[in-house]
């Protein structure tokens, strides 16, 4: 019966089903696979399912249907997470068994889901594309101007600010990079990170429970770390600064390992330094060589990039590094080390995010952003999520995008919200002695 | 980020989850944890308890003698703009304004004598008053005129508070300016919005001037009480007093005492009228509120460039000089730039002025009328506003970018105050410029380009009182920037804003009469006109010398006159000393074209380069001193040494505006340009001193001129013509047209294209001319003929007639390119 019946009613049928099922039509028969193939159905589809009506402009060619798997592929967390749930999915099994290049996407996607959670898409970086980094004009005072009238336009009072600060908590990058550091306090360092706030005010606020972003540290204290998360039975991501930090001037060969053992240490996330010889000597192209080579050696682990931002002498430099860094496949941008004299500002951070909503723009790609050193108070964390609120939207406020390397600040938020929660002040004994 | 379990929760909320709502696994929702989804920001709203306390607790009414006194006659309500909520009722009978200037009077005398120093502490007592209550009077300001808060105080109160500190220091440096001497009662208009910049630029540097100040406010609530401020200060009563209501206002412009007019005006309605209703002639400041233009270039920082628009465009609710009305955006980063301000704009938050995080506040409903019929006028256009909801209460306009307007369109040079902000393209610089420069005003314009050769040329092209480079809407009180659209000199800052309210020493009352001003007078001013007849005596003995026919000096040529009749020249004893034409409108239609067409190529000319030809005019004429001691002996009556001191006084007169053709501007960002084409009525009683004294120093900075010598003793100017037409001075730039001066002085203040006139004659004469002046932003310099001793090197000289050469500009351009290390 099923053969006889014409094939635009079978492809009318098929355009009812939910998207599983007809992942599971594509594995019954040829005939129906070959209907299936129908790259109209596919567009129809994906206009239907993701109102998406056109195709993005990559590098490599794109057809409708092997958009619509990447598409389901990240949206399917579940699957992600689950090896039955995932048999289950024809589509994606069918991903896998046809098509060799997707395969090997998914597999890295599957990957990058299991170590560092619910990150989007990555930024896969483009070819060496230097009109983007030319007839760049940067103003200082007026982004100076800028920044400064940008403080206290937006409020956030009483629970606001509360609920502000809790989403604050869930984007610091919980950091020590002394050299002192050892088990003991890495243990410490990790605890810490696994509940950064107190029960009680977890529970009046209205939250189970919650964890910072990562916690990162230097590379020999990964193993250290990886240990102690396992022991707590918690996944938040492993960030190990790298590649030289923090001045970056050993050679590339030693960069780049220090990254590979970072990574093979069990690192999810590495944070390097650029070359700045490369910036002040304007070898742009060798600097993107660089972070390549870099994200090259952190596989699956998420590259954040440090520029250096006080190292670099002026803001057109800022843009341009942070260009160059996106392009050779940054998921993050990240300010400073914390080790320069000026560290992470407002005003660098403007000239940063247009970086990288003019790199959305010519790609697609949404690219992070994580501002490092100086920031100590519970207001200026504020200050910082509402920066990226208006210049870069929502989405660009959650830990996949948005992180903030911090040490001290926790313990100030954690008054704050005392604070909010009881009434009353907290003394200088209530911050986890760390 | 979250546990496991968390993480599926979260991902699966709604966007639109609410507080108090259950999630899908039944647990409640705090309000904390929907703010932790949604990442909504919350209300900061400004308390106006302490303001609307301060409403209740006084009698409002007009504030005279250093307190309220309420009137009968109708009551004035005042609105919360914010959401139309009535917060005062204010009587406004007008019957107040003869207390106010009784006392004005009583107190002017001390004050004006005070020394500087007692005047200064006063001022510092002010100063400090207003400090400690800044938060009310941004409040009230915000209250009474519906800009947002937050402009009202980092703004609005920190320009007065830092122009309060300025002329608190000039009060104190009074030697430094003995040349002047303060007028006396000064009357000071305030508009709708903008109040507390409007005090600050105008009656703040009034009393440090040392005058008694009436002030007629608009929006009454911020002027009482910074006047109750005055008083906790310790303000000597009379000293200021504040005046509320429309026949208030018409009251004061018919008092005899007022020294002078100072104002700032939404329309240019109102500032005609107003010069039609007073009734002496009075110097006049007014200006009617502009905006300011923006110039984006593609070499420029084009982000930043959307940012500050977005910011400042709207300061004020658009409703202010330093807001943004027009903006040219280069060709080639049209796109981009539309594109950019779309996006910002759209997250521009509109609603309760008192609320921080508002980023525009209300705006008047006339202003909003006047921007929706523009709005439905131009359908066709592009646009784009603000995403933010707009209040149900209260007055308030989305702020809204217009597209591709085109400078034929009639919006384009309409002042539309309110959030309007229209863009156009331009194709070159030379092309921006010249769209700016053909515009009715001239307040700022901000230039956006990396190009410091590009930037250094254009702040000196552009016609403006501010040119800001990379910036927009930055003002310092201690730097002189000015107003191009105005009546008078509308100055905004520094020594000349305190002297624009003073008037030169050792002249009091210098530029007005006693008497009120006979409207038949006016009414008939420059319209009787006498025919030339022939002499019935000889004109010329042929055996003694040839007959001699004198021509209008036009475009350094000398021209019959289009009205080809002549009038007689009578010497004091009554002989004949010879004729001049008898111009007409039609010659000085073409004395101001030869002057138009010299000014581009003379203020070219570097004040070096002036100076020296000065000099040889100068020198020309000392040769032929005897002649010119001759004529003017015979015209006058005066005796012959008379006349010589006369032609020798002039010389200084010249060498002394050689002397300053090279010093006017000394800086690139202190510039004085000069003002285009000057139309002078020059004095009757001086003929070749009083002449001197103005063609000088008006060509030594640079413009050029239209000269109706004295209609009295003209043939001193004749004679002078043939000595400027071969001292190197290019044609056009002295034009000399001889006739009768009033109805010639009319058809020049009449004419669009001169830009200032000076007019020394009749008392009627300064009132019609001033009133003429306003129809096109002409610069008016206006005082009666027998006044100013011109022979007094104090009154003759100096800056009290410079200042009337040149309109100040000023560029700003922040530093700043290094970073950290």
């Amino acid at each position: 019966m099923w053969s006889s019946t014409p094939h635009f009613i079978l492809t009318d049928i098929f355009s009812h089903l939910p998207i599983v099922d007809v992942g599971e039509c594509l594995i019954v028969c040829r005939s129906w696979n070959s209907i299936l193939q129908d790259e109209y159905y596919w567009k129809r589809r994906l206009k239907e399912d993701w109102g998406i009506d056109s195709l993005r402009e990559t590098h490599q060619p794109c057809s409708w249907i092997s958009e619509y798997k990447r598409l389901h592929c990240m949206q399917s967390k579940s699957v992600m997470t689950s090896n039955s749930e995932f048999e289950r999915d024809g589509l994606l099994a069918l991903t896998l068994n046809h098509d060799d290049d997707e395969e090997e996407n998914l597999k890295r996607h599957l990957l990058k889901k299991r170590i560092s959670g619910n990150m989007p898409e990555r930024n896969d970086g483009t070819t060496f594309t230097p009109d983007w980094i030319e007839n760049v004009h940067i103003n200082y005072p007026a982004v100076v101007r800028a920044s400064n009238d940008f403080k206290g336009r937006r409020a956030l009072k009483k629970e606001h600010q509360a609920a502000w600060l809790v989403k604050a908590v869930t984007l610091i990058d919980l950091t020590t990079l002394a050299g002192d550091d050892t088990y003991c306090n890495v243990d410490r360092l990790c605890n810490y990170a696994k509940n950064p706030l107190r029960k009680e005010i977890l529970k009046q606020l209205g939250f189970d429970s919650l964890t910072v972003g990562a916690v990162c540290v230097y590379p020999n204290r990964v193993k250290d770390v990886c240990k102690v998360l396992n022991k707590l039975n918690c996944n938040i991501g492993i960030a190990s600064v790298a590649a030289g930090f923090p001045e970056g001037q050993t050679p590339m060969e030693t960069r780049v390992r220090e990254v590979e053992l970072a990574v093979e240490a069990g690192a999810t996330e590495i944070d390097i330094v650029i070359n700045r010889t490369l910036v002040l000597e304007g070898r742009w192209e060798e600097l993107y060589e660089e972070v390549k080579a870099c994200r090259k050696a952190c596989g699956e682990a998420h590259l954040k990039t440090i520029i250096a931002t006080g190292h670099l002498g002026d803001f057109e430099n800022i843009y341009k590094a942070s260009m160059i860094s996106m392009m050779a496949g940054s998921d993050f941008i990240k300010t400073s080390t914390g080790k320069e004299s000026v560290n992470a500002t407002f005003p660098v951070a403007m000239v940063m995010i247009r970086a990288i909503r003019d790199y959305f723009e010519y790609t697609g790609f949404k690219v992070g952003f994580k501002p490092a050193g100086g920031i100590r108070t519970a207001k200026d964390s504020l200050q910082w999520l509402t920066l990226m609120k208006e210049e870069l939207g929502d989405e660009w406020v959650q830990p996949d995008l948005f992180r903030m390397g911090a040490s001290s600040l926790l313990g100030d938020i954690e008054r704050q919200l005392y604070h909010y929660c009881t009434g009353r002040y907290a003394s200088s004994t209530f911050d986890i002695a760390m | 980020m979250f546990g496991d379990e968390n993480v599926t929760m979260n991902k699966q909320l709604p966007d639109n989850i609410m507080a108090g709502d259950e999630d899908q696994n039944g647990h409640f929702i705090s309000k904390e944890k929907a703010i932790f989804q949604n990442l909504e920001y919350s209300s900061a709203k400004e308390s106006d308890s302490a303001a609307m306390s301060w409403i209740n607790s006084q009698k409002l009414g007009d504030f005279v003698m250093n307190k309220m006194i309420q009137g009968s006659g109708d009551m004035l309500t005042v609105t919360n703009r914010s959401n139309d909520k009535v917060v005062a009722h204010i009587p406004t009978s007008g019957g107040n304004v003869g207390e106010a200037v009784k006392s004005g009077r009583e107190a002017k005398e001390a004050w004006g004598k005070m020394q500087g120093h007692i005047r200064a502490r006063h001022l510092y007592s002010v100063t400090r008053e207003v400090q400690k209550q800044g938060k009310l009077l941004a409040v009230m300001e915000c209250i009474s005129t519906g800009v947002a808060v937050r402009e009202c105080k980092n703004v609005m109160l920190a320009n007065l508070v830092q122009t309060l500190y300025h002329f608190t220091g000039w009060a104190e440096l009074s030697p430094e300016v003995k040349d002047c001497q303060s007028r006396g009662i000064v009357a000071v208009l305030l508009p709708e919005v903008d109040t507390l910049t409007q005090i600050a630029q105008q009656v703040v540097p009034a009393l440090a001037a040392g005058n008694c100040v009436i002030v007629s406010p608009s929006a009454p609530l911020p002027a009482l009480l910074f006047a109750s401020l005055c008083v906790t200060a310790g303000l000597p009563p009379g000293v200021l007093s504040v005046v509320v209501g429309d026949k208030a206002r018409q009251a004061l412009l018919s008092d005899r005492n007022i020294a002078m007019l100072s104002g700032a005006l939404s329309t240019k309605e109102e500032c005609r009228s107003l010069v039609s209703s007073l009734q002496y002639p009075i110097p006049v400041s007014l200006c009617q509120v502009g905006k300011s233009s923006m110039i984006v270039f593609s070499n420029s920082d084009i982000d930043s460039a959307v940012d500050c628009l977005a910011d400042k465009g709207f300061y004020a609710s658009g409703q202010a000089y330093d807001s943004v009305g027009k903006v040219l955006v280069q060709s080639s980063c049209y796109e981009k730039f539309c594109k950019r301000l779309k996006e910002k704009i759209s997250k521009l938050r509109v609603g309760d002025a008192l609320d921080h995080s508002n980023d525009v506040g209300a705006t008047t409903s006339k202003n909003i009328s006047a921007i929706k019929e523009a709005l439905t006028l131009n359908t066709h256009l592009s646009q784009f506003k603000s995403s933010s909801a707009i209040p149900d209460t209260g007055s308030y306009h989305a702020p809204t970018v217009l597209l591709d307007v085109q400078p034929s369109n009639d919006i384009w040079d309409e002042v539309l105050l309110g959030p309007l902000v229209k863009v156009a393209s331009f194709r070159t610089a030379k092309e921006a410029v010249a769209i700016v420069n053909h515009s009715k005003q001239g307040v700022g314009c901000s230039v956006w380009s990396e190009k410091n050769s590009l930037i250094m040329q254009l702040t000196k092209q552009l016609n403006v009182g501010t040119v800001w480079v990379n910036c927009h809407g930055i003002r310092e009180s201690s730097r002189p920037s000015q107003y191009r659209s105005c009546t008078g000199s509308m100055q905004c800052g520094g020594v000349d804003l305190l002297k624009l309210y003073m008037s030169p020493a050792a002249t009091p009352r210098l530029s007005f009469s006693d008497d009120k001003i006979d409207p038949s007078l006016v009414k008939n001013f420059g319209k009787a006109t006498f025919p030339a007849l022939p002499s019935d005596k000889p004109t010329v003995d042929p055996e003694e010398s040839v007959n001699r026919t004198i021509k209008l000096f036009i475009g350094g040529a000398l021209k019959r006159s289009a009205n080809d009749s002549y009038r007689t020249v009578l010497s004091s004893t009554g002989a004949v000393l010879g004729s001049l034409p008898d111009a007409n409108k039609k010659d000085i239609r073409d004395a101001v074209e030869a002057a138009a067409k010299a000014f581009p190529g003379w203020s070219g000319k570097s004040g070096f380069n002036r100076s020296q030809i000065l000099y040889f005019l100068a020198e020309n004429i000392c040769r032929r001193k005897e002649d010119f001691a001759e004529v003017i002996a015979q015209s006058t009556g005066r005796k012959y040494d008379d006349g010589m001191q006369e032609v020798d006084t002039s010389l200084q007169r010249l060498f002394m505006a050689a002397a300053w053709a090279d010093k006017f501007t000394s800086s690139p960002w202190e510039q004085k340009d000069p003002v285009g084409v000057i139309g002078i009525t020059a004095p009757s009683q001086w003929p070749m001193l009083g002449l001197c004294s103005l063609l000088g120093p008006a060509i030594a900075a640079g413009n050029t001129v239209v000269v109706l010598p004295s209609d009295k003793f003209p043939l001193v100017a004749a004679d002078l013509c043939q000595v400027i037409a071969t001292s190197d001075i290019p044609g056009g730039v002295v034009n000399m047209v001889y006739g009768s001066q009033s109805p010639l002085s009319l058809a020049l203040a009449q004419h669009q294209h001169v830009q200032a006139v000076w007019y020394f004659g009749y008392p009627e004469g300064c009132h019609v001319i001033t009133k003429e002046g306003v129809e096109n932003n002409k610069q008016v310099w206006c005082e009666e003929y027998d006044r100013r001793k011109w022979n007094s090197l104090v009154q003759g000289t100096g800056y009290t007639i410079n200042r009337h050469c040149y309109n100040n500009k000023v560029v700003v351009m922040p530093p700043g390119d290094t970073f950290a290390n």
